[in-house]
């Protein structure tokens, strides 16, 4: 293959895509999605383990005065004044107007010094749209308010609160914090190449298809120039947008982490220069096979159109990658290694979370990657000199 | 110089081409005439080397089309009858790319591009993207960017198909200089007249057969009509009678 030659096929693609909004704007997308995705997850799982502010309206807090001015005190809780009374509050949650409402009942003070179950209501609809959340979270603390309260009447008796305690029972948490980063970038890699097919998918049936459905093959392939180095020419500029998407998403990504707050899940990043490095170098090879993959399946279209239609299944190969990795996970033996996207994918993983894989299987899933990416440019290159790409367009 | 020996193309059951033969030599221009569907493009991509013949032989200045491909096409030059440029590049850049891919240099490119841009009157167009270009400024653009490395061969698949007067003359005066500098010029088309104003010697093709071969008096005299239109006209019914 004449290089020179290759160059000026890739750079008249590149000039091309350059000026076409559609390509643009794949590439933007294929960058941005990524990330975007992995900041709503990431935020999600922030939020959830984060304490919000619970909003308890109160209905006869009077009866309870100590209640009330307990649940005042905790963290994250604060006490409004609620509907009037029972009937007002059971039309407030109907009407959706309040999620909840803690109603208490006008005997309370009299069966609470009375030693007797004094009675609260949380006024609900399990109909309607409110999450169980808050109402979960304030039955836990009026269980822990009644708890303290039991466990004094008890001190003053004479008894260890404890013996009411028969079972104890508490989370103990394995997982180390690495490990748990390591689950929220197990995701990383099918977003990475997620960019590589987006970015590249535009000028992948462009080059092909679309220049087929123009007439423009036909003068093209006038010029003495073998077959395969057009298709690689034309892969080469795929490729170059595949990897710019690949590492435009990878910046974003690192821009949309360092705006999470992670100290508050616990979660924390920290890798060496190596690792990135490895990283890298084991997900990077696996984007070069989108654009061969693309350009391949494009060159059986007649049309941009019918191109894009095979490009929707295209896009679903990195989510299996990881579905296979999820649905699978004993299935890690050094066979897997030179299956493309789940070799890559296994070896990612297992760089992030610490561990050094072996040297094998890093030579077996990139060389076979490279092998199915310099196949599916040959079977491209097959399908350039079928002379159907001339008579039926 | 074009040698085509008893050239046959199928597809699946139709024979769109059935043992054609005929020579296109250097200095003249050689029309290849017939109605639609007669076969014309077809011959003429077997010549280029994007079809490959079922059967027969044909030479481009002595090399195989079939068994050197790339060495017949770098001595050839053809515009094929959709003009297929890149709508996002601009003139210029669509002759440099071809001249580039030709492995041309700079020096010589830079000098075609002038060369063409003269000869076809592309001064206002060179700089322009070819989006939204007329049929005939994208017929003056793909004629120079087939022709950016001076082939000594020339093919054009009906070129002035659709063209107004001043384009049509614009691509007339080109086939006329290239056949003055010596080149071997091909062309196909269905229209009587561009063939009678420029070719020295016409093949007509009927149903894929060559049904006749000669210069445009030969052929008056062949069929005894005076007027070369009826000539075509005899020789095209007399051949679908016989078939």
């Amino acid at each position: 293959m004449n290089a020179k030659r290759l160059w000026v096929v890739a750079r008249k693609e590149l000039i091309d895509a350059g000026r076409d909004r559609r390509a643009i704007i794949g590439l933007v997308i294929g960058s941005v999605i990524g990330p975007v995705l992995l900041a709503g997850m990431l935020n999600f799982q922030v939020r959830r383990q984060t304490v919000t502010e619970l909003r308890v309206p109160v209905t006869g807090g009077q009866y309870a005065p100590l209640l009330v001015n307990w649940l005042r005190q905790q963290a994250g809780v604060s006490v409004v004044e609620g509907p009037a009374d029972m009937e007002a509050a059971q039309a407030a949650v109907r009407g959706g107007r309040e999620p909840f409402v803690l109603a208490i009942a006008t005997d309370y003070g009299k069966k609470f010094a009375g030693m007797r179950p004094a009675q609260v209501q949380i006024v609900r609809d399990s109909t309607g749209n409110a999450s169980s959340g808050g109402r979960e979270r304030l039955r836990r603390l009026i269980g822990q308010y009644s708890a303290e309260i039991g466990g004094l009447r008890l001190v003053a008796r004479g008894v260890s609160p404890s013996i009411a305690h028969a079972v104890a029972v508490e989370d103990l948490e394995i997982s180390t914090v690495q490990q748990r980063a390591a689950r929220v970038l197990s995701m990383l890699p099918m977003m990475v190449l997620f960019a590589a097919f987006t970015a590249a998918l535009q000028i992948s049936s462009d080059a092909t298809a679309g220049e087929r459905e123009r007439g423009a093959l036909e003068p093209l392939l006038l010029n003495p120039v073998p077959r395969i180095e057009l298709v690689t020419g034309k892969w080469l500029a795929a490729a170059i947008f595949a990897v710019v998407g690949m590492l435009g998403t990878l910046a974003l990504m690192v821009a949309a982490f360092s705006m999470v707050p992670f100290a508050e899940t616990g979660v924390r990043f920290s890798f060496t220069v190596a690792q990135v490095v490895q990283w890298l170098a084991v997900v990077l090879p696996a984007g070069l096979l989108a654009p061969a993959l693309e350009i391949y399946l494009a060159s059986f279209a007649r049309t941009f159109k019918e191109a894009q239609q095979y490009m929707g299944f295209v896009i679903m190969v990195p989510m299996l990658g990881l579905m296979g990795s999820m649905a699978f996970p004993g299935f890690t033996g050094l066979w897997l290694a030179p299956v493309p996207i789940f070799g890559q994918f296994e070896l990612a993983k297992a760089i992030l979370s610490g561990e050094s894989p072996a040297v094998t299987w890093y030579l077996l899933s990139t060389i076979s990657v490279a092998a199915c990416t310099a196949t599916l440019i040959a079977l491209a290159a097959g399908l350039f000199r079928s002379e159907k790409l001339i008579t039926s367009r | 110089m074009i040698r085509v020996e008893t050239v046959s193309k199928r597809f699946g059951d139709v024979v769109a081409v059935d043992e054609a033969s005929f020579e296109a030599r250097d200095g003249l221009v050689t029309g290849i005439l017939g109605p639609n569907g007669a076969g014309k493009s077809t011959t003429l991509r077997m010549i280029y080397g994007l079809l490959r013949p079922n059967g027969g032989r044909i030479d481009v200045d002595g090399i195989s089309v079939a068994g050197n491909p790339l060495e017949a096409q770098a001595r050839m030059g053809a515009l094929p009858d959709v003009s297929g440029l890149y709508a996002r590049l601009t003139s210029r850049e669509q002759i440099e790319y071809f001249g580039q891919l030709r492995g041309l240099s700079s020096k010589q490119i830079e000098a075609n591009v002038q060369y063409w841009t003269g000869a076809l009157g592309m001064e206002g167009i060179i700089q322009r993207r070819t989006a939204g270009f007329s049929h005939g400024e994208r017929t003056k653009v793909a004629i120079a960017r087939a022709l950016v490395h001076r082939p000594q061969n020339v093919i054009l698949d009906e070129p002035t198909n659709g063209l107004d007067v001043m384009a049509t003359r614009a691509v007339r005066d080109v086939i006329r200089a290239l056949r003055n500098e010596g080149c071997c010029v091909v062309f196909s088309s269905h229209v009587m007249q561009e063939v009678s104003a420029l070719c020295d010697r016409i093949v007509v093709i009927v149903r894929g057969r060559v049904a006749a071969d000669g210069t445009p008096d030969e052929l008056r005299q062949r069929t005894g009509h005076p007027n070369l239109e009826d000539a075509f006209v005899a020789l095209a019914g007399q051949k679908q009678e016989t078939l």
